[in-house]
């Protein structure tokens, strides 16, 4: 059962997030306003620098723990490795969405359109879309081992498109651009973006795991409490032994 | 001369704000949600103990 102490722990104030969401603030101040423009691009530009990492963070590293975590949970049978996977899951989400909404909002000045159904941008919609389905398949289960064995396939599967993606670029002619930075050989930007491209890097990389260990700590407290509450005793037991006054 | 599209970047940020602030707001509301049905747990068992005395 839960005591007092433990609850109090849980009321601290989580450091690692409150650190990482200065340190994305930090970035946005550096990016807004010490940071030069591109000359023919203009400052929407800038998008880059909340665009890039927040698609190769959800892209390589959320999903990639997907699938390795649900292989690893097909492989064990360890509700950790579920949890972890259940949750990099949702956070992915939350920064392709991020990606999905920033790109059309650069295209549109660069490219004259907000969309084109080119291979990135759709195989990226629809991971996007795969992985959604993986959040609300787990919604509609209720039973733990099923849930975490179906959602650990998909984990799987759904991660199996992110090597085309990167690939997308490189295969079909695209409007997407190729990578400038993570890409073999010297980065194609100016220090001083290159700077705030770095700073970007680590300020959301460290967002995510502050959110992934949020979201793992809150996964291990509802596992816990529906362990506890599927323990109890139906509580019409409980009323008819109540002492009558 | 430099295009003036500044409007876009506005608003990818405020979005990326919105988007990455809502989700924090998300979780510290499942926390505290959490947090009230384990006191509520809490209570359900002490008052078991309490009829399993009476």
């Amino acid at each position: 059962m839960t005591t007092p102490a433990t609850t109090d722990d849980r009321r601290r104030i989580d450091w690692l997030l409150t650190i990482a969401v200065v340190a994305v603030a930090a970035t946005f101040i550096r990016a807004i306003f010490f940071t030069p423009a591109e000359a023919r691009q203009g400052l929407a530009q800038k998008i880059f620098y909340v665009h890039a990492p927040s698609a190769f963070i959800g892209l390589y590293v959320a999903f990639g723990i997907v699938a390795i975590a649900g292989a690893l949970y097909l492989w064990l049978r360890d509700e950790r490795l579920d949890r972890v996977a259940a949750s990099a899951a949702e956070v992915g989400v939350i920064y392709m969405t991020v990606v999905l909404i920033t790109g059309p909002m650069w295209g549109k000045p660069i490219w004259g359109t907000w969309w084109t159904w080119d291979a990135r941008l759709t195989l990226t919609l629809f991971l996007w879309f795969v992985f959604l389905g993986y959040l609300i398949l787990r919604g509609a289960i209720e039973d733990h081992d099923t849930r975490a064995r179906y959602s650990a396939v998909l984990g799987v599967l759904g991660a199996l498109l992110v090597p085309f993606i990167h690939l997308s670029v490189y295969l079909f002619r695209t409007l997407h651009p190729m990578p400038i930075v993570l890409k073999p050989g010297h980065p194609s930007l100016p220090n001083s973006m290159l700077a705030t491209f770095a700073m970007s890097f680590v300020s959301f990389t460290l967002l995510f795991v502050a959110l992934l260990r949020a979201r793992y700590r809150l996964a291990e407290r509802v596992d816990a409490l529906v362990a506890e509450e599927e323990l109890e005793p139906s509580p019409m037991p409980n009323l008819r032994a109540e002492p009558i006054r | 001369m430099m295009p003036d599209n500044a409007v876009f970047y506005h608003a990818a940020y405020a979005a990326a704000l919105v988007v990455y602030g809502g989700y924090v707001v998300s979780l510290v509301v499942r926390s505290r949600r959490t947090r009230a049905r384990e006191r509520r747990q809490v209570q359900r068992g002490l008052a078991r103990e309490i009829n399993g005395k009476l």
